[in-house]
């Protein structure tokens, strides 16, 4: 029998996290410059979501998921432990919102998020198969791990920090 | 001390598999360093250390949404280092206070203090001031990584002041959290599906 909605368990991703189950799960997320990579596997019906603020891990500290190439990484190896195939997964990439607006010329963090995910699902012969990423608002996601799919909505308005709607505070930081 | 050492690696194992959660509750600031600071009165008594906690002396308590045990291993690492590098007979000062929404946590020594270069490479996992078989200090070097890594997920940061022969202060700020279930299924605007399959 198909659970009711209400039913299923519902998890928060926070920055920094992995998120991989074999049951049906509702994540959500909000992400400014920050983006997630949710990967599905149809035939297993199981999937993996993460939550990373910058793209590489520059060596110093912990290799957390904190960076993009850490956290893409974890992220395929947790589904390949859940017995998913890499041949089945497919990738769906959000964030990456050049939220912050430092107009200094360099190559803003949201869109190099977004590129070292591109790059690295390449590498791992890893289809993107939907994108919603860059431009200049936040964006909140929510993922069912069983269906794939994903619902997600805009925040704020163009050109400002993202808002949260569920009522919690902003997030001083703004890599989240 | 086993124990201890065992929380880094576990504290680390966390982190770097994506599956450290945040718990935010009110944290009794005063209660959190007090149980850092017994934790670690052995270790101090045996070089002579004396650590104070000046902020406690106004008697009022300090309470601040953070996740109450990460602050802790925060503590119990920045105080045993302190310990560790201290001379004998040392003193060692923890304080605490909220500014700006923030938490500002320092721990001070007198001990043997940084060059300009080990300070680069403190926070590198497995990185000791002294290294290799006539090592003089315990641990592994996983402790600052850890704290670092910790801050960071509590959206902090973490500064060092330090002069060699000096003493050092590690000075951690965290940001509020939020205390409360943060999952939320509202969406405010437009709604994007993106479906089982194919881009929509």
């Amino acid at each position: 029998m198909e659970p009711r909605p209400d039913d299923v368990p519902k998890h928060f991703l926070n920055p920094c996290m992995i998120f991989v189950h074999r049951q049906e799960h509702l994540v959500s997320t909000v992400l400014g410059s920050c983006v997630s990579v949710c990967l599905w596997d149809p035939r297993m019906a199981s999937g993996g979501i993460n939550h990373y603020m910058l793209p590489l891990w520059n060596g110093e500290g912990l290799a957390t998921p904190k960076y993009g190439n850490i956290a893409i990484d974890v992220l395929i190896r947790k589904m390949l432990e859940l017995g998913c195939s890499k041949e089945r997964l497919l990738a769906k990439v959000f964030g990456g919102g050049n939220v912050l607006n430092a107009g200094n010329g360099l190559f803003p963090i949201g869109d190099r998020n977004v590129a070292i995910a591109q790059d690295l699902l390449l590498q791992h012969g890893i289809r993107i198969a939907a994108a919603d990423t860059g431009g200049t608002r936040g964006r909140k996601i929510l993922f069912n791990t069983r269906t794939g799919v994903i619902l997600m909505g805009k925040l704020g308005i163009e050109g400002t920090q993202p808002a949260l709607p569920d009522g919690r505070p902003k997030n001083p930081n703004p890599f989240i | 001390m086993l124990d201890f050492q065992l929380r880094n690696v576990f504290a680390a194992a966390e982190l770097e598999a994506g599956e450290a959660a945040p718990a935010i509750t009110w944290v009794d600031l005063g209660s959190v360093l007090c149980d850092a600071v017994d934790s670690l009165k052995h270790f101090a008594d045996s070089k002579s250390v004396k650590i104070t906690l000046p902020f406690l002396q106004s008697g009022d308590s300090i309470v601040f949404p953070t996740d109450g045990e990460k602050l802790r291993v925060i503590a119990v690492n920045l105080i045993d280092n302190a310990i560790e590098y201290s001379h004998t007979g040392g003193l060692v000062e923890v304080h605490a206070e909220i500014r700006d929404d923030t938490l500002i946590l320092a721990v001070k020594d007198e001990g043997i203090g940084l060059s300009d270069e080990n300070r680069s490479h403190i926070f590198e996992r497995f990185h000791q001031l002294d290294s290799g078989t006539m090592r003089q200090h315990h641990g592994q070097g996983l402790g600052l990584s850890v704290v670092k890594a910790l801050v960071e997920f509590l959206d902090g940061w973490i500064k060092v002041e330090s002069a060699l022969g000096q003493g050092s202060c590690f000075t951690v700020g965290l940001s509020k959290g939020t205390v409360g279930e943060a999952f939320g299924d509202s969406f405010g605007g437009d709604l994007l599906i993106f479906g089982d399959g194919e881009e929509s």
